[in-house]
């Protein structure tokens, strides 16, 4: 009787030292990338680490996919892991997801199942350009319905600017057409440059010019 | 004997612990944001009352705390005059039990919209005519008729808009007359794109 108890205890201690992984378990560091819809995204896992995605097809619906990557090389238990972006995508920006099974850096082992995820959108950046002839208040230029931004004089200075920008950022592909909503008063103003479509860099080439009105 | 002074020990755990739960009044904040209020007008109730006007902020508090474990219930009394209906500001998240204070509660509207185009003159069939109200965009197919009508997207009560012309078409130069201006309670069908060689 005694005997076969012992017995079992070691049995149950062994078992659950295995479980522990105290043997020669590794441990795969991959997860998901939502959103990504151009190449060039590069994760890196320590900094040592590197895995390449390219996106998937969009399903019947138009949507994007998530795309599942696994690094190489395989860490110990109990090893630090990060993953960070090395290189991000052309177009987009990718940060670490806020889905609640993920986790960029941890310790390898923690979780049963490792999953850094990220998510990535398209890029936005600023519209603007520069100001000429302007000398009362009460400009408001409008990029379509999108966004306004009033001229406005500097609050120390009192000078009129000569350069603007918009505060709302225009995305990646995005079309973008800045008018004169409201004209400064006793001032007309006109834009040149003002259309076009959004690319990998602010735009800054927008041409407001302000001239008196008659008298 | 020995088992009584125990018992009114547990009797007592028991009292306490039911207090801590909620038996006394009031002490939960309902919130949430509602979005697209552009003006006053928006009110919102709580339980059938405790009326809350929400500016454009979209940031609301009722004033009245209510009961752990009390019935919350978040719904529209009136809208602001660019929304059509009363269900035009649907709640998400309006209604349950408050365990803990609610501040995820969602109102959004939607701002009624109205047409935004007019007229182009002297295309004279040329093509790649594209124009842009910001993000919209509207490439022109070239029609047999001296003038042609064209239509954008439709634009939110109270916006602004603005029509520029991001591509002209091929051998022709077009200017927009008119081109920007606020929508108001009307469709806009006056704006006059003029081409000319």
């Amino acid at each position: 009787m005694k005997k076969s108890i012992l017995a079992l205890c070691a049995l149950t201690l062994t078992a659950g030292l295995v479980a522990c992984g105290g043997g020669t378990s590794t441990y795969t560091i991959g997860g998901y990338v939502a959103g990504l819809q151009y190449p060039g995204l590069v994760l890196t896992n320590n900094l040592s680490d590197e895995v390449a995605l390219t996106p998937l097809p969009v399903d019947a619906t138009g949507a994007v996919q998530d795309v599942k990557y696994q690094f190489a090389k395989q860490l110990d238990y109990g090893d630090p892991y990060s993953v960070t972006v090395k290189t991000p995508p052309a177009h987009q920006v990718c940060a670490a997801a806020s889905d609640q099974t993920s986790r960029t850096s941890d310790t390898a082992g923690r979780l049963s199942v490792i999953n850094a995820a990220f998510v990535c959108g398209l890029a936005s950046h600023t519209i603007g350009g520069t100001v000429s002839g302007l000398a009362a208040d009460g400009l408001v230029l409008n990029n379509g319905s999108n966004s306004t931004a009033a001229i406005v004089k500097d609050a120390t200075t009192g000078a009129y600017p000569t350069t603007f920008t918009f505060g709302a950022e225009v995305t990646y592909k995005q079309t973008y057409g800045v008018t004169v909503l409201e004209n400064p008063t006793g001032q007309t103003c006109t834009v040149k440059n003002g259309a076009g479509e959004m690319k990998d860099d602010p735009v800054t080439n927008i041409e407001v010019t302000c001239v008196k009105n008659p008298a | 004997m020995i088992r009584s002074p125990l018992r009114a020990g547990i009797a007592l755990a028991c009292a306490l612990s039911l207090s801590a739960c909620g038996g006394s009044s009031g002490n939960l904040y309902i919130s949430g944001t509602a979005f697209n209020v552009t003006k006053p007008g928006l009110v919102l109730t709580n339980n059938g009352g405790d009326d809350l006007a929400v500016d454009a902020s979209g940031r609301f508090i009722f004033a009245k705390l209510v009961d752990t474990d009390a019935g919350y219930n978040v719904q529209v009394k009136s809208v602001p005059t660019n929304v059509e209906k009363k269900e035009d500001c649907i709640v998400i998240r309006g209604s349950g039990k408050a365990v803990f204070s609610v501040s995820d509660i969602e109102v959004i509207c939607t701002i009624r919209s109205h047409a935004l185009g007019g007229t182009i003159i002297g295309l004279a069939g040329a093509s790649n005519l594209v124009l842009v109200n910001g993000s919209d965009r509207k490439d022109i197919a070239p029609a047999a008729t001296a003038t042609q009508t064209f239509a954008m997207a439709p634009v939110p009560e109270d916006s602004a808009y603005g029509i520029s012309i991001l591509r002209q078409p091929d051998g022709r130069t077009c200017t927009v007359e008119k081109p920007s201006g606020k929508m108001l309670t009307a469709d806009i069908n006056d704006i006059v794109v003029r081409c000319t060689q």
